[in-house]
């Protein structure tokens, strides 16, 4: 590669294009979360359902503060944020996670008179937490998805 | 519509990847950038300047843990010289694939 337009070539121009795929792959690659990201957010998660369902909702804090370093400690081990929104599918799974996530206490709070508290909230958190993880499988494989298309480009 | 542009500050190798590499980010904090670039500090701090005075890069630092972190990222003019200068060696290239069609088939 050189600075002067004139004196381009084939393989010149070839190499630099190359080399522009190899980079933004590399930068796809690091943004990418690791599976056991997905499946420490999802325990998390079932877990705030689990202890709401439980009624020891003094510990949400303690889970919060978790998920908070969790994900602070992902974001500072890549060193990169990546610049992509949630694909749409993500987005309708996010707005039925919300409601999902009251109307299982709902549920798991009815039914904990036939099964028993531990029996339903234990129920519950695992329903959310195989939510969040099958979101977030899907997310790594849109990933996935888009780092293929770099290098396939 | 702009055509593209062929930009000499984007296409030295070192500067060309370190666009390549922070086009799909947000931003990338400098140690990921010398790490994937395989250089110096002084040397990606050199080119990260002359992206900077070219207004296509800006640096942002912050203290994480009592440690100062610099990152840099992509301004939307560099983002937008960057996908001109790509437009523009896919153009190059393509015309060179055809004038070498047209030497072999004697045309030239």
């Amino acid at each position: 590669m050189t600075d002067n337009k004139d004196r381009n070539e084939p393989g010149d121009v070839q190499g630099a294009l190359d080399s522009i795929q190899e980079m933004k792959r590399a930068a796809l690659w690091r943004a990418m979360p690791p599976r056991w990201f997905g499946a420490i957010i999802a325990l998390l998660a079932g877990a705030l359902v689990a202890l709401s369902v439980a009624g020891l909702r003094e510990y949400h804090v303690y889970i919060i503060i978790l998920m908070a370093l969790v994900l602070l400690y992902q974001s500072q081990k890549t060193g990169v944020s990546v610049r992509q929104f949630p694909s749409k599918l993500t987005g309708i799974a996010l707005i039925i996670l919300i409601p999902l996530f009251f109307l299982l206490i709902v549920v798991a709070q009815t039914l904990s008179d036939r099964l028993g508290y531990v029996w339903a909230s234990l129920s519950a958190g695992v329903v959310l937490a195989i939510a969040v993880y099958t979101l977030s499988v899907f997310e790594r494989r849109r990933h996935l998805t888009r780092v293929g298309a770099e290098k396939g480009e | 519509m702009k055509m593209p542009l062929f930009d000499t500050v984007i296409h030295a190798p070192n500067r060309l990847q370190i666009c390549a590499f922070l086009s799909p980010l947000e931003e990338a904090e400098f140690q990921v950038l010398r790490e994937e670039l395989d250089v110096s500090d002084s040397v990606l701090s050199k080119h990260i300047k002359q992206l900077e005075e070219a207004g296509y890069v800006k640096q942002r630092k912050s203290k994480v843990n009592g440690r100062q972190r610099t990152f840099a990222y992509l301004t939307e003019k560099g983002r937008k010289a960057f996908e001109n200068h790509v437009e523009e060696l896919k153009r190059l290239l393509v015309s060179d694939k055809k004038a070498q069609k047209l030497t072999n088939t004697g045309w030239r």
